[in-house]
């Protein structure tokens, strides 16, 4: 702007004062100025519209306005424009009150001179363009006060607050007025009162906050969660107002919350995951199995995470070698025929070498094109139910064989009790018909001595049968006692001798000196001793004799029952102490035989840890021996007390420490047979 | 009915006790009787001096009573004799094995001797008819 060529407009209404301007205008050396002159307010306006003019010097009492009223009006027209309010002598008050509505001077008529009037113009003009300037300045900081993503407060040393900026009062939804009204700690959640209040102590003492937290209370109720810096301004070493600068980051907070909520749950499931049996995995679908997640109960197996995570142990090496094979190509065809989930069976190795059962349950999730992403799945250690597995299918065996077993002696109980049967039937019919076909008292005789011997036949076979039934189901319950056997076998011959003398065989025992006594089931012994002496005399003819010997062999007690009888045929020597295998030899005095009772003396003497068998020589005679253990320990103690399990058509040659003793007597040969 | 001849049965089995009741049984009812107690001893006796019968039983420590019969029917000349199998098995498949064989008659041990001689009487006298047309 040139000073000397200034643009003026003057509204007067008054030509007298409108000429005296122009004259100080051109006393001050500004005739060059163009100066534009109106009398009415109105028309001021529009040649405020039409020029850029530099300065406005207005009079207030015009004709169509007056007193303030021109001003705020001139002022409302041209907002930018320097104004000079010219008044009368007694409007003093007037011109300082239009000073505060727009105005930037005021002269008093009457006083001007040109020197004023300059000066005045100059003033307003400067002051015009300060104003502007710190009002453009203002408008700068406060849009960026404003507008200010911070949220940004300042509060007074008594907890009101001095201001607030929009982000501010948008975030907690409260009004400036509203702000006005309140105090620090209605904004501030409970929780952090306390925290806050020491917050603010410190900072009335000049003290800084740097990324202080706290939580505001929205006017809503909302949580809003802020991070900010504080620090606090003094005038005279007083407090005046803190400064707060603060960034909303309740997103963060709730994220991380809901982070920590998903690792809490995460803890959980790995938690349960522990504690439960079963081991998961996640394993790629590359031909190693890569396995990207194991969970740390894999423990069991001995193993750690770490160990399968870096591929330092494969999921296929702890496959046991022999299903590893057959679990790789059951998984192929399972996943060829589009399956989505499956379970396999196998073994793997514990980290110790241990070997264990376990069921792979694989789940092969798939993407929207059918792909194959990774396997899932878990892995149960099921070795106890496989062993109780095993235990059931040995149980089912174990009572198969005896289900067969009893089957079988029933049906030969049946056919061997259908031959007495018949001799009682026929022969008490026979003896009933006595009328109409009279017999003999002879023959009377004769049918009641064959009743009565097949009836003690059937009693026997019933007896040995009971006992095959009770030792096969395992209950042979023998009792062993200290015992000696030398004076149980005596009571047994002079029963015997009877039987042996009617048949006019000599009967003979030798017992070895010095025997220690020891443990064995007297009862059941003399079962067999009883057994094996009878059947010799079964099938001993008149005139020969029958032999016992007890003699000591190593840790044994051995017993044998030598005959002169016929012998029995080499290949008959294997049947004979299994149920119900006779042989083709007969009883002498045409004896009968249950075809039991050796099997029956076997299952005893095996009970007690011993031994039995026969040795024959054709035309020679027959040796009958059983061993039993005079040294029994403990541990054979408790193996006598279970009888072991039959091992079907086992023969019991004997052991070696026996064999070869011979026949000890010889004798003429005949038909006999052996049951 | 009119034979004055008494007619002659062979009964096999190896228990003495069944043998000598059966033949009582039989003697009683009028019946030669001669008896064999193995398989072998029965076909040695049959062929020589052919029996009217021949009861017979099936288990024996040598050769069996289905060998014998299958032997017997066999034989041109000893194939009318009529033959009764006894058994103390109660297995359906000795019977069909029997019938195929060419046995006349089955019976199981314990038997009635009532229904032993009435099979007995009834084969006889079938053996008589078809001795008469023959």
């Amino acid at each position: 702007m040139d000073r000397g060529r200034m643009k003026i407009l003057l509204v007067e209404d008054n030509p007298g004062d409108a000429r005296l301007i122009q004259i100080h205008l051109a006393e001050a050396g500004m005739a060059s100025s163009v100066l534009t002159h109106t009398d009415r307010l109105a028309e001021g306006i529009s040649c405020l519209r039409e020029t850029d003019f530099d300065v406005v010097l207005l009079d207030l009492s015009l004709p169509d306005a007056s007193g303030l009223e021109t001003v705020t009006r001139m002022h409302q027209a041209a907002a930018t424009r320097p104004i000079v309010v010219l008044t009368g002598l007694n409007d003093g008050a007037v011109a300082r009150e239009a000073l505060r509505k727009g105005a930037q001077d005021y002269l008093i008529k009457g006083q001007i001179d040109s020197v004023l009037l300059v000066r005045a113009i100059h003033y307003a003009i400067e002051r015009k363009q300060a104003e502007t300037a710190l009002r453009e300045s203002e408008e700068r900081y406060r849009d960026l006060f404003e507008n200010a993503t911070d949220l940004i407060q300042s509060v007074g040393p008594d907890g009101k607050y001095i201001f607030t900026n929009r982000r501010w009062r948008e975030t907690l939804g409260y009004s400036e007025d509203e702000v006005a009204r309140l105090t620090m700690s209605d904004v501030l959640a409970p929780e952090c009162h306390d925290h806050c209040r020491q917050l603010f102590a410190g900072l009335m003492q000049g003290k800084q906050a740097d990324c202080a937290e706290a939580v505001f209370l929205a006017k809503d109720g909302r949580r809003v969660f802020v991070e900010g810096n504080l620090s606090c301004s003094f005038k005279d070493g007083k407090p005046v107002g803190t400064r707060g600068f603060f960034r909303d980051i309740t997103k963060r907070k709730q994220a991380e919350a809901a982070l920590r909520t998903v690792q809490q749950r995460r803890e959980q499931l790995e938690n349960i995951v522990e504690r439960s049996p079963a081991v998961a995995f996640l394993w790629r679908t590359d031909e190693r199995l890569t396995v990207d997640f194991v969970s740390s109960n894999i423990g069991q197996l001995g193993y750690e995470p770490e160990e399968f995570l870096s591929g330092r142990v494969r999921y296929a090496d702890i496959v046991h070698h022999e299903d590893r094979d057959r679990a790789v190509a059951e998984a192929a065809k399972h996943v060829a025929a589009g399956a989505s989930e499956f379970v396999q069976e196998y073994r793997v190795l514990t980290k110790s070498g241990e070997i264990r059962w376990v069921e792979d349950h694989t789940w092969v999730p798939r993407d929207s094109e059918g792909s194959i992403t990774h396997h899932q799945g878990i892995i149960v250690d099921i070795t106890e139910r496989k062993r109780a597995e095993a235990e059931i299918a040995q149980k089912n065996d174990e009572l198969a064989r005896l289900n067969a077993l009893k089957n079988q002696l029933l049906g030969m109980a049946a056919h061997d009790l259908r031959n007495p049967l018949t001799v009682v039937s026929t022969a008490s019919s026979l003896l009933l018909d006595d009328v109409s076909r009279p017999l003999s008292v002879e023959q009377k005789h004769d049918f009641i001595r064959r009743i009565n011997a097949n009836s003690e036949f059937m009693l026997k076979l019933i007896d040995d049968l009971l006992d095959v039934a009770k030792i096969e189901s395992g209950r042979l319950d023998l009792e062993p006692a200290t015992g000696e056997l030398c004076s149980l076998i005596e009571e047994n011959l002079t029963m015997n001798r009877m039987l042996a003398e009617k048949k006019r065989i000599q009967l003979d025992f030798a017992c070895e000196r010095g025997l220690p006594p020891f443990r064995f089931d007297r009862g059941k012994i003399e079962q067999v001793l009883n057994n094996l002496i009878s059947n010799a005399l079964k099938f001993s003819e008149p005139g020969t004799a029958v032999m016992v010997r007890v003699s000591r062999v190593n840790d044994s007690v051995v017993v044998s029952v030598c005959d002169q009888g016929q012998g029995i045929p080499t290949n008959e020597l294997d049947r004979l102490f299994t149920p119900f295998s006779k042989t083709t030899v007969r009883g002498t005095a045409g004896e009968k035989s249950t075809g039991l009772g050796l099997a029956i003396c076997r299952k005893i003497v095996e009970g007690h840890g011993g031994r039995i068998w026969a040795e024959s020589e054709l035309g020679k005679g027959s040796t009958f021996s059983f061993s039993l253990p005079v040294a029994v320990d403990e541990s054979q103690a408790s193996d006598i007390m279970s009888p072991k399990r039959p091992d079907g058509n086992h023969a019991s040659r004997g052991p070696s420490v026996a064999r070869g003793r011979g026949h000890c007597l010889t004798g003429v040969s005949r038909r006999k047979e052996r049951g | 009915v009119t034979n004055l001849q008494p007619r002659t049965i062979l009964i096999v089995d190896d228990e003495e006790d069944i043998r000598a009741v059966l033949q009582a049984c039989l003697e009683a009812a009028g019946f030669h009787v001669r008896t064999a107690s193995s398989g072998i001893d029965a076909l040695e006796r049959i062929r020589s001096d052919p029996p009217d019968l021949i009861v017979h039983d099936i288990m024996l420590p040598d050769i069996t009573g289905l060998d014998v019969c299958a032997l017997v029917k066999r034989d041109r000349r000893l194939r009318r004799i009529p033959f009764i199998l006894l058994t103390a098995r109660s297995q359906p498949q000795d019977r069909l094995t029997g019938a195929a064989l060419g046995a006349d008659a089955y019976l199981n041990k314990p038997f009635n001797p009532d229904e032993l001689l009435a099979k007995v009487r009834r084969l006889l006298a079938g053996c008589e008819m078809t001795d008469g047309r023959v």
